[in-house]
């Protein structure tokens, strides 16, 4: 067995040892420790493990992209675990499943951005999945919460049923379920094309699904705000990390930009999903529907690292290059995210827009820091933010992917206002002084927004390190 | 590193100027007067060099060039350099960051140390794309100074000033965009042309770019820098802007903010696309006389003062749009005379409008009236202003248009002859201007409290005064330090002559 398998071990046994401890005693810190001790364990391992070697196995794949994308996994699941405690202190359910289901959640993202394998790959979502359906109705009493995590559990399976389709429709073809098979011209072409262009696009609404994508994103929005928020915080990062990579893999593995019509779908999606986020995130109050819809307009953006193809003629239009987009623009939206949710996860009270007033005259710091992630979100210059979108414009600009870039151009100006809507609601005077004077800002707060802050935008205006490293793993 | 300090005194100033708020509030605006200052020093041996041995500068376009590596992975470079055109933009800077702290001072009382950050922030900003010779680095300095200024309009502005800050920033932000865009696929075809990957200004000017594409990435180029000059089609957000914003924040606005637009275009549109500018040079000569005859008719029906001078500049800038696509070294250097003398004379008269709105609470033509024999001092300055708007021979405002319709006549006579009209224009909303506030009759609430123009002020005014006069008497020296750049540009011995 290899060493690759360990992170993963290690968070299988972080699971069992809580299961086994709430047999005899439940204790709310122990499961906290044990679920932190295994994530950070998991993690320096993970770290330790990126330069090994390259390995391919029947059901996984580790390379030096899989397992830098797995240690990004980890650095989420880490920041968003460093909040758990004192939120899980305010609800009234019991604590210590919570560890239990955002442990196996975390395992399943594992699991599916390096699985090589529909099997692997399935075995990974489906764990994921129902984990989240756990984490999303965990309070009983919550209406909302039960109602979103009814949908999860509905659209999911509708969405899981899609995937499994379009899997045997590609077993049928290609005789194998392993992704590496999937690039093999078969000698006998068992079905018509029109078959696996049939079969590609069920595995994309699977997927889209998860991504949130027009026109698979109407369930989206009712869910930030009905789960509770930390769930939603890995339900934006996590989940959608994974669907991601799996989404490219297949797409780079089975090359599929072969099909034209894929191509098209792909297009018309990334465009639909950059306006419907957009104009849909313009009207709203909620914060957490806000961040919903901009989130699907950031996957939208993304989309278009998978129509990058591979011209070696043109400038920054390598393999290698399209890969530093991706793991660059994922880098720095997650850790964006990340630090929106660590920061409302700090300001429990705040739901709405309007709920923002005047923060910025009483919690400068934390204003600063929320305003600063906001312009990152939008692209504004020396963020994290921006420099992913540079990345995506060179490359996109490389392939002459024009229209795209206008539809981009469009979005992310349409994405500002509501950006700065955030920012305006902060420096307004509010009504009431008193509306923040009663919140906690302890030290682990205050250096986890440090450590965002440093991320942002310290990698914002240096970037060349990070950069350098995403371009030694890509290669 | 010289310049490098430049850019650093006033982002140090206002970092400090925030958390000296904490001890007293009188001490940020003290603070920034101090960090202002300071920002002569590193300007003081160019200066210097030019004033006491002119033959110095001739022999080389940049007086100072600083390149430093940034991002290798892209060859993107912290690449500061400065020549005459941007020495004479960053003093223009400097002086009316002075000009806007003077107003400033008294206006502002809330939130000082925050303010004080955003006004020295916007500044070091602005010096920022004076000085970047880097285009990714243009580019940055271009986008990160709107948000200090998104934040003076929307905090400390007027009734509306959400919607004109945003409107301010959604503007601007989408020419940006437009120009990210243009400005990598320039890096695109400039590599495929040569195999050379840099965003270096000085190494892509040497090859410029030829082909179907050159065309439409200047145009990406143009219409960013039109929006912020502004012109025509994408003007709408300048008379919110300025409407809305506190004086200080109109200053900048109107002295500096705008000419990194005119600015942009004479040191990136026209070298590094030399035919692509030939081509667009006609519509955007029309959008320039358009803009002329719009903007100062639109200043005639306004009845906001504020208002009123914000459709002026749009006229104004029309006259640096005409200059900057004339291809003519007159046009050019009236050009930049233009940019110098509106820079001046527009932000004196929102200084002044600030005034009577601190002293009568109302920019409303048709509440004022008479100032004349309750403020004489004050109006007095707003004759002269008024007066110098409008084009006065002997003022810099006449110089450069005279420039200006004297290079463009040569090329475009027509479009020249609808141009000047300009002037008469300007000569009819500068008096009516002048007229409703100044003179007529007392409209005004009969407050005998209200005081003249207090030392500070006028000793603002006079300076402005004296600097105009000079520009419009003695312009030469500022004509000698911009006509290497100028002359740089790569057309203009072909074109001079036909």
């Amino acid at each position: 067995m290899s060493f690759y398998y360990i992170p993963s071990f290690i968070l299988v046994l972080g699971s069992l040892m809580i299961l086994i401890q709430l047999c005899f005693k439940r204790r709310h810190s122990f499961a906290y420790l044990t679920s932190g001790l295994s994530l950070l364990a998991a993690l320096f391992l993970q770290l330790y493990l990126q330069k090994n070697e390259s390995l391919i196995e029947p059901l996984f794949t580790f390379n030096a992209q899989t397992s830098f994308i797995s240690l990004l996994l980890f650095m989420i699941i880490g920041l968003i675990w460093s909040q758990i405690y004192h939120w899980l202190e305010t609800l009234s359910e019991q604590k210590e499943e919570y560890y239990l289901l955002f442990l196996l959640t975390a395992l399943g993202g594992v699991i599916m951005v390096s699985s090589n394998h529909f099997a692997s790959f399935f075995m990974g979502l489906e764990l994921m999945s129902l984990s989240f359906i756990g984490l999303i109705a965990y309070c009983g009493h919550d209406q909302k919460a039960q109602e979103a995590g009814i949908k999860y559990l509905i659209l999911s399976a509708i969405a899981s049923a899609f995937i499994l389709m379009g899997t045997a429709i590609l077993y049928l073809q290609f005789g194998s379920l392993s992704f590496s098979n999937l690039m093999q011209t078969p000698s006998i072409q068992v079905l018509p094309q029109w078959t696996i262009v049939c079969a590609i696009i069920f595995i994309f609404t699977g997927l889209f699904f998860k991504l949130s994508l027009v026109p698979c994103h109407l369930w989206i929005a009712d869910l930030f705000e009905g789960a509770p928020l930390v769930t939603t915080a890995l339900l934006a990062t996590l989940s959608k990390l994974a669907a991601f990579i799996v989404l490219w893999r297949l797409m780079n593995l089975g090359q599929w930009q072969q099909y034209q019509i894929i191509i098209d779908i792909i297009v018309i999606t990334s465009i639909a999903s950059m306006f419907v986020g957009n104009v849909l995130a313009l009207f709203q109050k909620n914060l957490l529907r806000l961040v919903a819809y901009s989130s699907i307009a950031h996957f939208g953006y993304l989309l278009i690292v998978l129509l990058l193809i591979n011209n070696d003629k043109v400038l920054f239009s390598t393999q290698s290059f399209n890969t530093q987009t991706l793991l660059f623009y994922l880098v720095a939206y997650l850790f964006t995210l990340v630090g929106v949710f660590s920061i409302l996860i700090q300001l429990p009270k705040v739901k709405m827009l309007d709920d923002l007033n005047g923060l910025f005259w009483h919690k400068p710091f934390i204003a600063i820091t929320l305003i600063l992630l906001m312009l990152s979100l939008a692209g504004i210059p020396l963020t994290l933010g921006f420099m992913a979108k540079f990345y995506l414009v060179m490359a996109a600009i490389s392939q002459q992917l024009w229209l795209l870039l206008a539809a981009l151009v469009l979005g992310s100006t349409v994405g500002l206002f509501y950006y700065l809507k955030v920012i305006l609601a902060m420096v307004k005077r509010p009504k009431n002084d008193i509306a923040f004077n009663n919140l906690l800002s302890d030290g682990n707060n205050l250096s986890l927004n440090i450590l965002i802050l440093f991320l942002v935008i310290g990698f914002g205006i240096f970037p060349t390190s990070l950069s350098q490293f995403i371009q030694q793993i890509a290669n | 590193m010289t310049l490098f300090i430049l850019l650093f005194i006033p982002l140090i100033g206002g970092m400090l100027a925030w958390y000296s708020e904490k001890f007293n509030a009188n001490l940020p605006k003290k603070i920034a007067l101090v960090s202002l200052l300071c920002c002569w020093l590193p300007l003081f041996s160019p200066l210097n060099n030019i004033i006491f041995n002119d033959n110095s500068f001739a022999l080389s376009q940049w007086l100072l060039n600083e390149p430093h590596s940034w991002i290798p992975i892209f060859n993107i470079g912290a690449h500061l350099a400065m020549d005459g055109l941007s020495l004479l933009l960053i003093v223009l800077t400097l002086l009316m960051g002075l000009v806007a702290l003077s107003s400033a001072w008294h206006e502002i009382t809330k939130r000082t140390g925050f303010f004080y950050l955003n006004l020295l922030w916007t500044l070091a900003g602005v010096i920022g794309v004076f000085l970047a010779i880097d285009l990714f680095l243009f580019f940055v300095f271009w986008e990160v100074m709107l948000v200090p200024m998104y934040f003076l309009i929307s905090i400390w502005g007027y009734e509306n000033r959400h919607y004109a800050a945003i409107k301010f920033f959604i503007f601007t932000q989408a020419g940006g965009l437009l120009m990210l865009l243009s400005l990598c696929a320039l890096v695109g075809v400039h590599f495929q042309q040569t195999g050379l990957l840099t965003f270096d200004y000085i190494i892509l000017l040497q090859n410029p770019i030829s082909g179907d594409l050159a065309f439409w990435i200047a145009l990406g180029f143009t219409i960013a820098f039109l929006v912020k000059l502004p012109a025509l089609p994408f003007h709408s957000w300048l008379p919110d802007a300025h409407t809305q914003a506190p004086t200080a924040a109109s200053v900048i606005l109107a002295a500096v903010l705008l000419k990194t637009g005119g600015y942009g275009i004479i040191r990136f549109v026209l070298p590094l696309f030399p035919d692509a500018s030939l081509i667009l040079a006609p519509s955007m000569m029309l959008i320039g006389v358009i803009g002329i005859i719009y903007g100062a008719m639109m200043a005639f029906v306004q009845t906001d003062l504020k208002r009123l001078v914000a459709y002026s500049s749009v006229s104004h800038m029309g006259f640096v749009l005409l200059g900057c696509f004339a291809f003519n070294i007159y046009a050019l250097q009236g050009a930049v005379m233009q940019m110098l003398a509106h820079g001046i004379s527009t932000s004196a008269l929102f200084v002044l409008v600030g005034m009577i709105q601190h002293r009568y609470h109302t920019r409303d033509l048709n509440k004022l009236g008479g100032l004349w024999s309750k403020l004489p001092k004050l109006s007095a300055f707003g004759l002269f202003f008024g007066i110098a708007s409008l084009g006065m021979p002997g003022l810099g405002n006449f110089v450069a248009e005279f420039l200006i319709l004297l290079g463009s006549f040569e090329q475009y006579p027509k479009l020249t002859i609808f141009a000047a009209s300009g002037l008469i224009l300007a000569a009819i909303y500068s008096l009516l201007l002048i007229y409703k506030t100044f003179f007529g009759q007392i409209k005004g609430p009969h407050d005998s409290k209200i005081s003249d123009t207090n030392t500070k002020e006028w000793v603002t005014l006079l300076s402005m005064c004296f600097i105009l006069i000079y520009l419009g008497l003695h312009p030469q020296p500022f004509f000698d330090l911009t006509y290497t750049s100028l002359t740089n540009l790569t057309f203009i011995p072909s074109n001079i002559g036909s």
